[in-house]
């Protein structure tokens, strides 16, 4: 993205010939797919009348959440044949779209620009959606599920997240709160440091997560 | 007790010693300075509850004083031109009933005195107009070592009254009749002191820890910043020592904005904060320094009347710190908005307000916004904007490199060979029990985008048990090592045992394809998992497709950090107002001395038509545009002005190297 003043104003732009006519086919076709997508996305948001609300909570997530899995499954979008490890020029794509035209996220910090993209609010959302919204509202708060979603552990392994989420709603029956999520997350990273969980066995891994568990109730 | 049996004394409802531990900690939190800066929140309240009280200009001062009597020590605060701490204080029978004290500071607006020993600091309308919000005044009690502070006041009325608070199993506050008697009491505590003479109040903090007293040096400094705009429109303030000269506050001339040259400066105003919004400002002032400020000085001064209550530097629209450090100035917003942000978000502390707020969101915005088009303006911000994984950035990064090779070629080596150069993966290299080796890679581990990537592997146990299972794991990534950049799983499986310094082949490792579109880093991440599910193998191999390897010790290093800027060789600058590049070629480089010297040398002049070259090549790569206008300039060591695009920097030891290969 480069910069330029015109008329007083700081203007972001794209040069477009450094890309292919292709990769400039490509992107103009996932654009309107995405516009599309989040106009009905922002038809929901407006059903369920969380627009006007200025703080962004779980549900309004879940519904991008929902939309944008829907978007990524879908035959149109397969069709581009973008990789999987690719996404993140759409995650963000998504996100400047739902800034510059549809003007949600005005309260929202821009998403930083790394490698990774777990800080990408749109990427958490789609993580997010993946689990069933009895679930999601069960487990905590969006400021809860933000602090789960943004660390790599449970990215690299979704089913040690859902682990520790089940075995801690079974001992306590409350949701999790954002404090106790950071005590977890630390405990996790500190006694699971030098594991792949992918090949731990379970009873191994049950016990650390039952420590875990134990230790922040 | 200190003060003699007869004293009529009350309690201070609401406090305790604990109390003051945390509102200290709220301080130390919003202004971002440790209690060893305790006098600078002192002041800072104490100012402001002057200026509050305010009856005219003219006549107003603030003065500190430190004075020494017997064993003890004081800080003594006065201020004249005010209104005095006007009313008569607390009845001692409603004393103990807070909600009866509350209701009867409520009702008479003007019970200044009151409030001031009563410490509450509910919210209410009584509380709103009058700052007394009572925090304040627990920063005094915080400086004293005994918890302990007098004060009396010589009111606008011509009444005198003089109070105390002190700590005994709990907070309790003196209780005096004005006039004579109060008069005998200053007398009998404090019997260096004389009844005020002027309008005013005094406020007496008994044995102020040592480090206020340490800290009094930095107190015109203190002043200087925060009550910058105060001082520009000429209220004075003064301040003595123990050595007792009485010195006045100056103002700070890097402050004085209205001095400043238009060219480094811009004046907004009055506008609104955000299109169809209430919120608006009176002016806004964004100016340029010459030289990088310190923190508190830095940023965008978030002015309340003549306070100012924080500096807004936490934006981030990629400017490199030293440029960040340069930008500073001020905003004033209008009356409306003025005490929306009293009311509704200043912290009690007075240094900062709420940034998740409707307002304070909309004011961090505005005023990132303005700093953007200031910084753009001005020439600060990269055309490319910065950090390591910009186009820029690669391009130097292959500029660099080119170089290094060049000079490989010519025999002049650092330490050369593929792989990461600094950064992290290699880090946590330990010796290892157990190793996985890919074999068939290509020289340097470098492809070309549309190569097959076709490998073999072995495994080999030097010291672990054999008896498994291991669980071994080869995944391809693409720029990062992170599940969402993961390309493809080249092998995954399972080894039941493994042999002691037995080799062990890796078959069926999947080929992957490079696409031909994209070139730049791929990782392979090798891990080895023992039946526990530990971690007993992980090792990273970085592939280059593409772009050339970084090597590891090349002669020439890119400094992207840009800290030691009188290293560079040359420094390609961009002149906005001319739209110019320049291309500085510092003279005092070490290696320039050298070039000097050798003239007649054809590898030197080679080597120096080259680096030229590729400066030249930067521009071409980034600002093709600008490349007719640019210039050659020689400088000796310090750079004009401006921004610094990209560096390349000589190591001290390779540079060595290359003059004992030059010099033979």
């Amino acid at each position: 993205m480069r910069r330029k003043i015109e008329n007083g104003k700081v203007v972001k732009y794209i040069r477009l010939d450094y890309f292919s006519n292709l990769e400039v086919e490509t992107a103009k076709e996932l654009d309107s797919l995405i516009v599309n997508k989040l106009k009905e996305i922002l038809k929901k948001l407006k059903q369920a009348g969380l627009l006007d609300n200025k703080k962004h909570d779980l549900a309004f997530w879940y519904i991008i959440g929902k939309g944008v899995n829907e978007l990524i499954e879908s035959d149109e979008f397969k069709k581009l044949g973008i990789p999987k490890y690719d996404l993140k020029g759409v995650f963000e794509g998504i996100e400047n779209a739902a800034r510059i035209e549809l003007h949600i996220f005005e309260n929202l910090k821009e998403s930083k620009r790394q490698n990774t993209f777990l800080r990408n609010h749109i990427y958490r959302a789609y993580k997010l959606a993946q689990f069933p919204e009895e679930y999601v509202k069960k487990v905590g708060s969006w400021d809860t599920w933000r602090e789960f979603l943004e660390r790599p552990i449970f990215d690299r392994d979704p089913i040690l997240l859902r682990k520790l989420l089940d075995s801690y709603l079974k001992k306590y029956n409350k949701p999790i709160e954002r404090k106790t999520a950071r005590e977890i997350i630390k405990l996790v990273n500190k006694k699971l440091k030098d594991y792949n969980t992918k090949y731990m066995p379970n009873d191994v891994l049950d016990k650390i997560i039952e420590e875990i568990i134990n230790t922040v109730g | 007790m200190f003060w003699g049996e007869k004293m009529e004394t009350g309690l201070v409802v609401r406090y305790s010693k604990q109390e003051i531990e945390e509102n200290l900690e709220a301080y130390e939190n919003d202004a971002g300075k440790d209690k060893e800066h305790t006098l600078y929140f002192v002041q800072k309240d104490a100012i402001q509850n002057s200026i509050d009280a305010k009856v005219d200009d003219k006549n107003f001062s603030v003065t500190f004083e430190l004075v020494e009597y017997k064993k003890d020590r004081y800080l003594i605060i006065t201020d004249t031109g005010t209104t005095g701490l006007l009313g008569k204080g607390i009845p001692k029978d409603i004393e103990s009933d807070e909600e009866a004290v509350f209701e009867y500071l409520e009702k008479d607006k003007n019970e200044k005195w009151g409030r001031f020993e009563s410490f509450y600091f509910k919210k209410g309308e009584a509380y709103k107009d009058l700052g007394s919000k009572g925090r304040g005044k627990l920063i005094f009690l915080a400086a004293s070592v005994d918890n302990k502070i007098y004060f009396d006041s010589l009111r606008i009325d011509g009444t005198y009254k003089f109070g105390g608070i002190y700590y005994e199993g709990g907070f309790r506050r003196l209780i005096e009749k004005e006039g004579d008697e109060s008069k005998k009491r200053l007398k009998e505590n404090l019997p260096f002191l004389d009844p005020l003479t002027k309008t005013g109040t005094r406020i007496i903090i008994v044995n102020p820890y040592a480090y206020v007293v340490e800290d009094f040096k930095n107190l015109e400094y203190y002043i200087q910043e925060t009550w910058w705009l105060a001082l520009q429109k000429g209220l004075k303030f003064y301040y003595k020592g123990f050595d007792g000269v009485m010195k006045e506050v100056r103002p700070n001339p890097l402050l004085n904005f209205d001095k400043i040259n238009e060219s480094r400066k811009i004046k907004k105003g009055p506008g609104k904060l955000k299109k169809d919004t209430e919120f608006g400002y009176k002016e806004l002032v964004i100016a340029l320094a010459d030289s990088p400020l310190d923190e508190p000085l830095a940023g965008i001064y978030i002015q309340r009347g003549l306070m100012k209550v924080s500096s807004f530097i936490d934006y981030d629209i990629g400017l490199p710190k030293e440029n960040k450090n340069r930008i500073y100035g001020y905003i004033i917003f209008d009356e409306k908005t003025e005490k929306e942000f009293r009311d509704k978000i200043e912290a009690i502390t007075h240094f900062a307000y709420n940034t998740k707020s409707r307002l304070g969101k909309i004011i961090d915005q505005f005023l990132e916004e303005n700093i953007e088009k200031f910084a753009e303006l001005k020439g600060l911000l990269n055309a490319e904007g910065a950090g390591q994984n910009d186009r820029t950035a690669i391009v130097v990064q292959n500029r660099t490199n080119e170089i290094n090779r060049v000079l490989a070629e010519l025999g002049i080596k650092g330490g050369f060979g593929p792989g990461p150069s600094s950064s992290s993966q290699s880090s946590t290299q330990q010796p290892s029990d157990i190793s996985l080796q890919l074999i068939g890679l290509k020289e340097n581990n470098a492809y070309e985008p549309g190569d097959d990537l076709t490998f073999n592997a072995k495994i080999i146990n030097r010291k672990l048990e054999p008896s498994g299972p291991y669980y071994v794991d080869i995944n391809l990534y693409k720029e990062a090592v992170a599940e969402q950049n993961r390309v493809e799983t080249l092998f995954s499986g399972t080894y039941a045992k493994l042999d002691i310094d037995k080799v062990h082949p890796i078959q069926n490792i999947k080929s992957y394809k490079f696409p031909k579109r994209y070139k730049g880093k791929y990782i392979i991440e090798k891990t080895i998992t023992d039946k526990n599910g530990h971690e007993v193998y992980r090792r990273n191999e970085i592939l280059w497709v593409g772009v050339p390897p970084e090597l590891r010790n090349g002669i020439f290093k890119i400094d992207l950090k840009r800290e030691k800027r009188n290293n560079f060789l040359y420094e390609p600058h961009y002149n906005p107002e001319e739209n110019k590049y320049i291309i500085n070629i510092n003279a005092e480089h070490p290696y320039y001395k050298k070039i000097e010297e050798y003239k007649n040398d054809e590898l030197i002049a080679f080597l120096t038509d080259f680096i030229i070259a590729n400066s030249v090549s930067f521009v071409l790569a980034t600002e093709p545009d600008r490349f007719a206008d640019t210039q050659f300039v020689k400088t000796n060591g310090s750079f004009p002005e401006g921004p610094t695009e990209k560096i390349f920097e000589i190591e001290r030891k390779n540079l060595a190297l290359l003059l004992s290969y030059i010099q033979g």
